[in-house]
């Protein structure tokens, strides 16, 4: 027995573009869940380094540890504003 | 109750439909010994992979396609991108499509990451004659080193990187050091992304591992990248420079 897990019908999921404008949206997004409560740190910088990965892979650019430190300070200063 | 330890297989395409079909073949006649899914990226592939895919795999794969062409490394870090995004699993096998498989892959694999504590492991790759091409590696070497190959399964052994042929990683790897770099503009990219990667997560403490998990590498896939761009003359190389 085929121990597969999850499989999907074949789709033909493109890739979609991931405009700068888009990305920044997303991101405030991510910041505006944590303020609210809706969501929490852990979960806020996965989703931070998914829309850093979508984006850099749209544009050609190197998603690398610099960047997500920078997500990384971004999200904790958020999450330390929200927590005083 | 959710399953432990799921693989995603993060397979890289291009023009690759024979090997797809030994790739698959050889999957899914293999004893995993742990629940993996297949996610194809397929990188604009014009010899029918798509319509092969469809008509053949359909429930047992997922397929993406980038909007754009990506070549290889970029067409990796979208799989993983979107694995992250879309794909419940603990651990991202990055696997060229001209890899075969050997019985409970998939357990040896994740068995050396929990021994060894390693957040990157890569297989033992034989060629298809049986010989020994690839076990991880020091510096700017090539593949092998076979002076030290006895060596490499010491306990203390680890290596410097591995190769993106056949490279397990560990979610939250990707989360603390990025994706695979992008080391030179387009159009393609010499296959050093791994290495590279590799060396980023050494530099973050991360552990790199090799399993005795033996798998057949039949060629180097990144060769028909660059057959397609014609970039290199692969006439006038020697095997282990490519």
């Amino acid at each position: 027995m085929v121990d597969v897990w999850g499989a999907q019908a074949v789709i033909a999921n493109n890739t979609k573009p991931f405009t700068q404008a888009e990305f920044l949206d997303e991101i405030a997004n991510i910041i505006d869940d944590l303020k609210l409560g809706k969501s929490d740190p852990k979960t806020a910088i996965t989703a931070c380094m998914i829309a850093v990965f979508k984006y850099a892979n749209c544009v050609g650019i190197d998603a690398d540890a610099e960047a997500i430190s920078t997500i990384r300070s971004l999200v904790a200063s958020e999450w330390k504003k929200r927590t005083r | 109750m959710e399953e432990k330890n799921k693989i995603v297989l993060i397979v890289p395409s291009y023009n690759d439909k024979g090997f797809l079909v030994a790739f698959i073949d050889t999957l899914f006649q293999s004893i995993a010994g742990a629940p993996f899914q297949v996610l194809i990226v397929d990188d604009h592939s014009t010899d029918g992979t798509v319509e092969w895919v469809t008509h053949n795999l359909e429930n047992y794969v997922t397929y993406i396609r980038p909007e754009k062409k990506s070549y290889f490394t970029r067409a990796v870090n979208h799989g993983i991108t979107y694995a992250l995004q879309n794909i419940n699993s603990d651990y991202f096998f990055i696997v060229n499509s001209d890899i075969t498989f050997t019985d409970y892959w998939g357990a040896g694999m994740i068995g050396t990451s929990i021994e060894k504590e390693a957040g990157i492991v890569g297989a033992t790759l034989l060629n298809p004659n049986g010989t020994l091409q690839h076990v991880g590696a020091f510096g700017k070497g090539r593949h092998i080193d076979i002076n030290r190959v006895q060596t490499r399964f010491f306990d203390g052994y680890a290596p410097a990187w591995v190769t993106g042929a056949a490279m397990m990683v560990k979610r939250e790897v990707f989360l603390e050091i990025g994706l695979f770099p992008i080391l030179v503009g387009e159009p393609v990219q010499y296959d050093a992304s791994d290495r590279e990667f590799c060396k980023n997560a050494v530099m973050a403490g991360i552990g790199i591992a090799v399993s005795p998990t033996i798998l057949y590498h039949h060629t180097l896939q990144a060769e028909s990248y660059r057959r397609a761009m014609g970039q290199y003359n692969l006439d006038s190389m020697s095997r282990a420079d490519r």
